[in-house]
């Protein structure tokens, strides 16, 4: 669930608010456009683990018991509607019993989004924390900047601490080949049955798990997604100052919207980032790859729609309907997400996630545009890969310690409307939140000490829940996801092991969206893609697509 | 360089007996210079242990290293990164932007912190001088991603002047994001954060110019542009030449965070440089042995410059970073 941060907020001038993502269902905030265009692809993209093709039989997924969960408001479904809740059960039940720690240090390595939370001797939150784990937790943080540097030095250094929360769509180079080396073997622990263990480990869906899987072993405990991935906010006090449709049905209606609420002289323009994965999904090119009907793969980039949607965006660049500063702004959501809010943007493209950092402010009036056709009717909505991040221990054989590891998770895990779930968002009562009105609401200070980012590391389905923000946009979201679910489309290739995207899958990545983004900006004509498709199928796509073709065929 | 020469008139000096360096025991040398090598130890130090120790990683680039299997585990790829690189049409791509951008700012970034310290040295009022020294030191001091917001600010495509041309209906320009005339752009910003902190080392060989030199002049009738054309330049000449010599050791490091937080903005075809391209092949993808090859393709023709550059400068009668 999601509760908005409000003063705390400007604390960290940093739009992403880890508090929106403590909450439970608000994760990530709209990590997917962070690095401009086609960042989705950076979400699923197996990177994150899969079944190598060398794998023996590999051992059952855990068994999914489905969590029990409070009455909800709107109900959710199983393709991925998430539940609406209207606030917090305060007296849910106790999921997980006895003492999960032994009194020890529990270093963990987790990404965070804002500021770090205040140190533990002035946060009751984390105290109650500790006190709760029986452990003394000591989180390292890094920042979401930081991480691609961060990350891959630590592992240079042979520096991560004992456990290591890795977000999946920061696209870590051979984490497959890292979790096999330098993390513990948990599929003992957690195939099957044995997940029964730890109830609210058994409560996270099959599509999660699958990201930690791989060489048919289970390296991982994932924090589970939801499925849907971006999508673009309409100002409406914007749009109906300027007497548009805020819900084109097709590109052209889309043009005119664009053309109607730009303004120059007021400085207000249609977008202020790259909408290429919009234009694309539009355009019904696939996600990311699909898988003919002899087995063989076949990427995107070579779907003939891309270069039309492509050729396409770059006219609506040229048309004049992108804030001036776009070149610097696609790669400055915090900047963005304030010109949206101000009314400069009348549009902006973000993920589903980042709904509460959007409703972040109660007086922001917007709504979430239901994705079209070109010519009509449904698009298609690239899903993700079903896990936002991934935890694992190094490597020990020590049982004992495996099994606190997996208690301790599986408190993290707790779903919403249990015990342990409120502590996790809400802290320590008269502190980190007081009660008005029987509802749980949570204080400046509160919204500070939550910044210890343990929510983002495991659990399972997420729900929203935003007693705190502005009224009406979990009923929105809800709405529109259930509009979505019918263009969903999953990437055949999200859980399969590809040794060359494993090892230049990044660089391969940066090639095609420096490409994309040079055709946006009306550096390159759009049919220079053909060559870029071209280079980036002899640098690697075309090994990519045999050995995903490969591990389908042995995955069956 | 100096040393050698310096040697024998420290000995002179400091020893108390006659007898030549050469022949003084080693013992003996090693009590009479222990002060000087205790100052020079920490610095020697610090240039093994994190110049020349991690030199031995070098082996790198010819594995196909992985941090997590280690030096035993990765294998021996040959001289496959290399040829991997030099066969990528980006990395050429980086090898030219990167030479351009070395050539315009020693071009047009090297020259400006000299003529701003002997301007610096024509204020005779002491305030208005260390005013002016402070305002230009400042932009020193602040980090890149500040100074490129500033830039920004002013004159990206909503900055202030852009801002002012568009409410008045007149065609704004395009600073920021303009791929062709990005390295100028690199190379004003370097100018403005970092010509006056240049200035420092300048003001000091100036400082070091014997005024005397300037009364004679003065009363021999020289003016200023021949005061500064007779004594100042060749009194700073040295310093300049050790400098610019110095300055091409490092001149293919050319910004990396000044270029990274810039880079989207104009693609990579004006400002992918060597750095960048290492940082999103090798060090992102974690293919440590091309970023480690590129490296070191880099430090050879950083060599190569410095070499040329000291040859050079020996040609014109210079004593360079090293004598002959």
């Amino acid at each position: 669930m999601e509760i908005r941060n409000r003063s705390g907020f400007s604390a960290s001038d940093d739009g992403i608010s880890r508090r929106n993502l403590l909450r439970g269902a608000g994760l990530a905030a709209a990590l997917i456009p962070l690095s401009g265009v086609l960042a989705a692809c950076g979400s699923d993209s197996g990177g994150g683990g899969a079944a190598a093709p060398a794998a023996a039989k590999g051992v059952p997924l855990p068994t999914y018991v489905p969590p029990v969960k409070p009455k909800a408001l709107l109900e959710g479904s199983a393709e991925g509607v998430m539940d609406v809740y209207a606030s917090f059960p305060m007296d849910g039940p106790r999921t997980v019993n006895g003492t999960i720690g032994d009194g020890s240090d529990f270093n963990v390595l987790i990404m965070t989004y804002g500021q770090p939370s205040p140190p533990v001797d002035q946060s009751p939150y984390w105290q109650l924390l500790n006190k709760e784990l029986n452990l003394n937790v000591i989180p390292h943080q890094v920042p979401y900047a930081d991480f691609q540097t961060k990350f891959p030095a630590l592992v240079a250094g042979d520096d991560l601490p004992e456990f290591v929360s890795v977000p999946l769509y920061e696209n870590v180079a051979r984490l497959p080949q890292l979790a096999e080396a330098q993390f513990t073997d948990l599929s003992e622990f957690l195939s099957g049955d044995a997940v029964k263990k730890y109830p609210n480990l058994a409560g996270i869906q099959k599509a999660g798990w699958l990201n930690g899987y791989l060489n048919g072993r289970i390296y991982g405990v994932p924090k589970s997604d939801p499925v849907f991935s971006t999508q673009i906010y309409t100002k409406t006090d914007v749009i109906q100052a300027a007497g548009a449709n805020p819900q084109p049905a097709n590109l052209q209606e889309f043009k005119d919207l664009a053309k109607a609420v730009t303004n120059a002289q007021a400085g207000v323009y249609a977008f202020g980032g790259n909408i290429a994965d919009f234009m694309m999904m539009m355009f019904g090119v696939p996600n990311k790859w699909t898988r003919k009907a002899d087995g063989s793969f076949v990427s995107a980039w070579e779907h003939e729609a891309f270069i039309p949607a492509m050729s396409e965006l770059a006219e609506l660049y040229k048309s004049g309907c992108f804030h001036p500063d776009t070149p610097t702004l696609m790669n400055n959501k915090v900047q963005r997400d304030a010109l949206f809010r101000s009314g400069k943007l009348a549009m902006l493209y973000d993920g589903n996630r980042s709904v509460g950092i959007v409703a972040d402010d109660k007086d922001v009036v917007f709504d979430i545009m239901v994705p079209f056709g070109k010519d009509g009717g449904n698009a298609v909505h690239w899903t993700g890969g079903g896990a936002y991040a991934m935890t694992m221990i190094k490597k020990t054989t020590d049982k004992k310690r495996i099994d606190m590891f997996l208690r301790v998770l599986d408190y993290i895990a707790a779903p919403f409307g249990s015990r342990e779930s409120f502590i996790m968002s809400y802290g320590v009562e008269g502190v980190d939140y007081e009660v008005k009105d029987g509802v749980a609401v949570l204080t400046t200070r509160g919204q500070r000490e939550q910044d210890l980012g343990l929510a983002y590391i495991a659990g399972g389905p997420q729900v929203l829940c935003d007693p705190q923000g502005a009224p009406g946009v979990d009923k929105l979201n809800h709405d529109w996801q259930q509009k979505v679910v019918p263009m969903l489309l999953d990437n055949p290739a999200a859980h399969l092991y590809s040794e060359t995207f494993n090892s230049k899958g990044s660089a391969l990545q940066q090639q095609m969206q420096d490409a994309v983004t040079a055709v946006f900006l009306g550096r390159e004509p759009a049919s220079g893609l053909t060559a870029a498709v071209q280079k980036w199928k002899t640098g690697g796509g075309d090994k990519m697509a045999k050995e995903y073709a490969e591990a389908a065929t042995h995955a069956g | 360089m100096a040393l050698k020469q310096a040697l024998p008139r420290v000995t002179a000096e400091g020893s108390e007996s006659q007898i030549t360096p050469q022949k003084m025991p080693f013992l003996a040398r090693l009590w009479r210079d222990a002060p000087l090598l205790v100052m020079v130890a920490p610095a020697a130090i610090v240039l093994l242990l994190f110049t020349y120790i991690p030199l031995l990683g070098s082996v790198v680039a010819w594995m196909d290293y992985v941090p997590f299997l280690g030096f035993t585990g990765s294998d021996w790829v040959g001289w496959d990164n290399f040829t991997a690189l030099v066969s990528d049409p980006a990395f050429w791509s980086a090898v030219w932007n990167t030479l351009q951008i070395t050539f315009l700012q020693l071009v047009l970034f090297f020259p400006v912190p000299i003529l701003l310290a002997v301007l610096l040295n024509t204020v005779a009022v002491p305030m208005a001088k260390n005013f002016v020294q402070s305002v230009i030191y400042l932009p020193h001091f602040l980090s890149w991603v500040i100074i490129i917001a500033l830039f920004q600010q002013v004159l990206g495509g909503a900055g202030v002047v852009n801002r002012f041309l568009i409410t008045h209906g007149l065609t704004p320009f395009e600073v920021m994001s303009n791929p062709d005339t990005f390295k100028l752009l690199l190379t004003t910003q370097a100018i403005w954060k970092d010509a006056g902190w240049g200035t420092i080392i300048f003001l000091a060989a100036i400082a070091a110019i014997d005024p005397g030199l300037y009364e004679s002049a003065t009363m021999d009738g020289a003016g200023a542009w021949r005061r500064f054309w007779h004594i100042t330049l060749p009194g700073m000449r040295p310093i300049i030449v050790l400098l610019l010599i110095l300055r091409l050791g490092d001149s293919l490091t050319v910004g990396f965070e000044q270029i990274l937080l810039q880079r989207d903005a104009v693609g990579p075809g004006s400002a992918e440089v060597l750095d960048t391209f290492v940082y999103y092949n090798g060090v992102v993808d974690g293919s440590w042995g091309t970023a480690t090859a590129a490296g070191l393709i880099k430090g050879v023709v950083s060599l190569f410059l410095v070499l040329a550059a000291n040859k050079i400068a020996h040609r014109f009668g210079e004593e360079g970073v090293y004598k002959r």
